[in-house]
């Protein structure tokens, strides 16, 4: 039943009212010349209902003429009345085909690197390392073999303990494992040397084999030699030796910065305007006029991936502008306030410069100096650092 | 035509399968299919004759569709109330 449904639906059929006296003479001829009749039944004294197929109506007509019933058609259904009825959007449905295939074939690429796991190496420099092999926007999904390149890469950067390349969707996502850079292990047998590996004031020198080239007080400078792998003996003469010695030195981190108590600052009033931009690939589309109507402002930029679905990005990229309207004004502060500005701006700048957080806190001694000027102070930070300095190096 | 049904007897051939006698199936009391029917008499919704080659068939009822009908059979639906033939004199 079902097939014949489906049939009926595809080739087309018609649903025609069948009026007349003769209508048992009617089903007899239709009979007779192989005509399906679907569904009949009888509606009133006078006429019946059936359903027809498209290809035997005009038949229907020409028997209904010779029993003197009248055949009208009061429904079509199926699909090629279906294609005639939309026969004009013909263009429509080309598109809508176009538009899946292009879908589809824009899968087949990559639009997307993304990068997990990465704390000491950026992220460019990760995707620029796999483009080299091959995994970049808009290559074919197909040409990337991932078990290879992944082993390639690995072999080829030594810093790297681990990397997996998967592709999910139009994304390839990159995980990687940074290696733990093994400090080198002199063996003991080995003849070697210490040198200092950061500058600073030696304050203490306990040297368990060898002969101390410097001596407490010393300043040194970052690959001084500290403690040669020599011995002098009155009975052996000089021998060479594997040099042992515990070596603290003070490390010293200044810098000092000076402000004046009247200052301009920025202040954000409130407004803000709002512009967006399509970026498709390198052509971009504004929304909005270039110049901005405030006098004073800050930008913000922020920019978005299309995507389809969870995870099939699409080279097309949303930017959204934000400028924010500042006025600047002027602030006095006081004394106390100034140093505490000043002293929180030096703590990050020498953060920045020697990561002073990497040495243990107990052993970083930190002080400041503020010395009064006309219109405003100078505030000298400086931290004194105590520290193993030395370090072995081979002969 | 006696020799004939000795061998279809003995190859266990359908007869309606050789020859021209109708065939029906009645399925619960909604549903009737006849097979090789010669034409329809009558067709009225509590009422259809259909002719065989044997005789007629008339089948009383309420609703009565033909629901399918192709050159040699024909399903008729609807409530069937009762049915009885009319054997052809020979």
């Amino acid at each position: 039943m079902i097939f014949k449904i489906i049939y009926m639906f595809f080739a087309g059929y018609v649903t025609v009212n069948i009026e007349g006296f003769f209508i048992e003479r009617f089903l007899n001829i239709c009979r007779n010349k192989n005509i399906v009749l679907q569904d009949l039944h009888r509606e009133n004294n006078t006429y019946i209902k059936v359903k027809i197929l498209k290809s035997d109506f005009k038949e229907i007509r020409h028997i209904a003429r010779t029993t003197k019933c009248k055949a009208k058609i009061e429904k079509k259904s199926g699909i090629p009345f279906f294609l005639n009825k939309y026969r004009k959007r013909k263009i429509f449905a080309v598109a809508l085909i176009v538009i899946a295939i292009f879908i589809f074939g824009m899968t087949k690429f990559i639009w997307n690197v993304e990068v997990r796991g990465n704390e000491k190496i950026s992220k460019e420099e990760i995707i620029n390392l796999v483009s080299q092999y091959g995994i970049k926007k808009g290559k074919l999904k197909s040409s990337i073999n991932t078990e290879k390149l992944s082993n390639a890469i690995r072999l080829d950067r030594g810093d790297l303990s681990w990397i997996g390349i998967s592709i999910k969707g139009t994304n390839a996502i990159i995980t990687i494992e940074e290696a733990i850079e093994a400090p080198e292990i002199i063996d003991k047998n080995e003849m070697c040397n210490i040198i200092a590996k950061e500058d600073a004031i030696i304050s203490k020198i306990i040297v368990q084999s060898g002969t101390a080239k410097v001596s407490v007080g010393d300043e040194v400078k970052k690959g001084d030699l500290l403690v040669e792998g020599v011995m002098n003996g009155e009975h052996t003469g000089t021998r060479e030796v594997h040099a042992e010695a515990n070596i603290l030195g003070k490390i010293v981190y200044e810098k000092e910065k000076k402000e004046n108590f009247v200052q301009n600052i920025k202040v954000e009033t409130g407004n803000e305007e709002e512009k967006n931009e399509i970026c498709i690939n390198k052509f971009k589309i504004n929304f909005n006029k270039g110049v901005s109507k405030f006098k004073n402002y800050d930008t913000i930029t922020s920019s978005k991936k299309v995507k389809l679905f969870s995870n099939f990005y699409l080279p097309i990229e949303i930017k959204k502008i934000t400028n924010i309207e500042v006025v600047n004004e002027e602030k006095i502060y006081t004394e106390e306030e100034l140093k505490e500005k000043i002293i929180k701006e030096l703590e990050q700048e020498l953060e920045l410069e020697y990561q002073i957080s990497k040495y243990e806190e107990n052993n970083v001694n930190k002080t400041d100096y503020t010395s009064l000027q006309e219109d405003g102070i100078k505030v000298k930070l400086v931290y004194e650092i105590q520290e193993e300095i030395g370090e072995k190096q081979l002969k | 035509m006696k020799e004939y049904n000795k061998i279809s007897k003995f190859l266990e051939i359908p007869r309606e399968v050789i020859s021209d006698i109708p065939k029906i199936t009645i399925t619960g009391f909604d549903e009737m299919i006849i097979e090789n029917f010669k034409g329809i008499l009558e067709y009225e919704d509590f009422f259809t004759r259909i002719s065989t080659s044997i005789g007629n068939i008339n089948i009383n009822g309420f609703n009565l569709k033909l629901n399918q009908m192709t050159d040699d059979d024909i399903l008729v639906s609807g409530k069937i109330e009762n049915i009885d033939f009319e054997g052809k004199q020979i």
